[in-house]
């Protein structure tokens, strides 16, 4: 049954490491020389303690690998990928009908389900481990530096990765059970993933927990640790916190005239204030619970309706 | 070993409002090699899915080995071979690899037996179940049924997509597997021609009922065909059972099923063969009853 069951997710298990050992390739050349750049530049030490100089020398660094941010948004496929190829072979057997030559072997249908199951979901989380551990590793200095809590950091960190993976798991079994279509249910689960993926990301994820809300006025110390949060709306506003369109402070200096220290003063005067709305980075476990739940949840109700169709419904 | 290999009452199977089986009594004789027969959509696949256990049943009950294959699936599927529709196999696999999914999956499985039966059919170990021909899989499907060492062998449709050549050796090869002795045979199929060689019994399935269930030579031999002068047939209707009644201008042939001897003078009484039967059966239409007398 083991070994029926490796070499039937044997091509899929190939797939999913080459697309890992590609993403490792591209990402560990970048991920060694920001690390080298981030000690050479006493990142570290500028972070702890700060000292003369540390603004520009930290500010340079985050400008310099900025573009590193950029491709990760495009791995975001990588937990569905793992999620569809392992639970592809399942779908295939209900494709082609060989599940009438596994269930009516001597193994009774309920012990197939399990091991089969059983072996997907490990082999997709391990899958997910890697990936998870390759992206917290090269995240490392930038991490130190942005923080956790932005959608590109957070996505692939902690444990929502699992949980993404599971739901595509589920996804595709629930889909692949009911339509029996190997290609379909993975196109159709593809596209559910990254629909559920970017709403919860942009309408749900930023209201687990009301965010901080700061005003200050121009030319003092903002709140601190914002380098680090998740922000959400920074900006001008209002005395009361309102916020204001860019334009309106925008006219209010080009009518205060050029100088950097009156700009200040041409603010103040004109009751301008710094606004922020944010996540702080203090929040990540709690915000990577809330979504792990939410996933793992969606996961577990697709994978247990699957095995009860499978169970009672499927001849 | 029970008496009966395979035993239904009262058997039926809903998909929606539709019943794909029905009112199915039956028992199939251990040591027989039983045809199932019918027209396509006659709910035959729906009684093997019933027996092996891939589906349960909407009302009544069936036996494999005087078991339920759903109830009690550990003790029941060593002992069963089942070839589905299409035999299905693991395309991706080599034919070795298939053998090893099979030794992998069942206790008893006997890997001499397979292996000499590939050997015989010259199908090479190394080549990949999907590149084989058509003959070449079913007869690997069989093949992974006998090295169960099975009691009861379920095929599902096994020669229905075989060219006729193909076909008499998958049954040549059934044969000498049943002549090794301890083997019931059940075979669905919608071709009648072939089967008489091979099978004993006949299960005739036609609008989701069961129409006979009989040895094969008490069935031939309690039918005729009668022809003679156009005429009203309920006097015949009396005694014997009508199966299928056709009239030209000056003519009338009826197909019976003969309760006692069959002795008119107005009546050319001749012999009628298992397919003509079958035929006289199958044209009855919907509204046919079951047959139950050669039944029970």
């Amino acid at each position: 049954m083991i070994w029926l069951t490796w070499r039937l997710q044997r091509l899929e298990t190939a797939l999913v490491a080459a697309a890992l050992l590609l993403a490792a390739a591209a990402l560990i050349p970048l991920g060694l020389h920001m690390a080298a750049v981030y000690s050479d530049d006493g990142i570290g030490a500028c972070l702890a303690r700060g000292g003369a100089g540390c603004g520009s020398t930290v500010d340079s660094f985050r400008q310099r690998f900025e573009h590193a941010g950029l491709i990760i948004p495009w791995l975001n496929f990588l937990p569905g990928l793992i999620g569809v190829l392992f639970a592809a072979p399942f779908v295939l057997e209900l494709e082609h009908g060989t599940f009438r030559f596994a269930w009516t072997q001597s193994v009774p249908r309920g012990r197939w389900l399990a091991v089969r199951l059983a072996f997907m979901i490990v082999a997709a989380l391990l899958a997910t481990f890697a990936l998870t551990e390759l992206m917290t590793w090269f995240r490392g200095p930038l991490d130190q530096v942005n923080g956790r809590m932005e959608p590109d950091v957070f996505d692939f960190e902690g444990i929502v990765p699992y949980a993404y993976t599971l739901l595509a798991v589920g996804l595709v079994l629930a889909l692949g059970v009911f339509t029996r279509r190997a290609v379909t249910a993975g196109g159709i689960a593809l596209i559910a993933y990254f629909t559920l993926r970017i709403g919860v990301q942009t309408w749900v994820r930023k209201d687990y927990v009301a965010p901080l809300r700061k005003v200050w006025p121009p030319g003092t110390q903002g709140p601190s640790g914002l380098d680090q949060s998740w922000s959400l709306v920074s900006g001008p506003s209002d005395a009361a916190g309102h916020s204001l369109p860019q334009s309106v402070a925008k006219q209010t200096l080009m009518a205060c005239g050029p100088s950097k220290s009156s700009s200040i003063a041409c603010m103040r005067a004109h009751h301008i204030y710094n606004l922020a709305v944010y996540q702080p980075a203090s929040r990540f476990w709690l915000f990577q619970g809330i979504e792990a739940a939410i996933f793992t949840g969606l996961a577990a109700a697709l994978l247990t309706f699957s095995a009860w169709w499978v169970r009672r419904r499927v001849s | 070993m029970s008496e009966l290999a395979l035993e239904a009452q009262g058997l039926g199977k809903r998909y929606g409002k539709n019943w794909a089986l029905r009112d199915c009594t039956l028992g199939v004789p251990s040591g027989s090699v039983a045809a199932l027969v019918g027209p396509n959509g006659a709910g035959k696949t729906t009684l093997l899915h019933l027996a092996i256990g891939l589906a349960t049943p909407s009302a009544g009950s069936v036996r494999v080995l005087g078991r339920s294959a759903r109830e009690e699936p550990s003790a029941v599927l060593p002992h069963i071979g089942f070839v589905a529709q299409d035999h299905p196999l693991y395309r991706r696999f080599r034919l070795d690899e298939m053998l090893n999914a099979g030794a992998k999956l069942n206790p008893s499985w006997d890997e001499e037996l397979a292996l000499a039966r590939l050997e015989r059919l010259r199908i090479p170990l190394r080549q990949k179940v999907g590149t084989l021909s058509g003959g070449q899989q079913a007869q690997v499907a069989l093949t992974l049924a006998l090295a169960k060492r099975p009691e009861l062998l379920l095929l599902d449709e096994p020669i229905a997509a075989l060219d006729p050549l193909a076909r008499r050796e998958f049954l040549q090869s059934l044969m000498e597997a049943v002549a090794d002795g301890g083997l019931t045979v059940v075979l669905s199929s919608h071709i009648v021609a072939d089967l008489e060689r091979v099978c004993d019994y006949m299960i005739l399935l036609a609008g989701a009922e069961v129409q006979l269930a009989a040895p094969i030579d008490e069935i031939v031999a309690k039918h005729r065909v009668l022809s003679g002068p156009r005429t009203d047939p309920s006097t015949v209707a009396r005694v014997h059972s009508v199966i299928r009644e056709s009239h030209t201008e000056r003519q009338t042939t009826l197909v019976v099923r003969a309760n006692g001897h069959l002795y008119d003078t107005r009546w050319q009484v001749a012999e009628v063969d298992l397919e003509e039967i079958v035929l006289a059966y199958l044209g009855r239409g919907s509204e046919a009853r079951p047959y139950e007398e050669v039944a029970s």
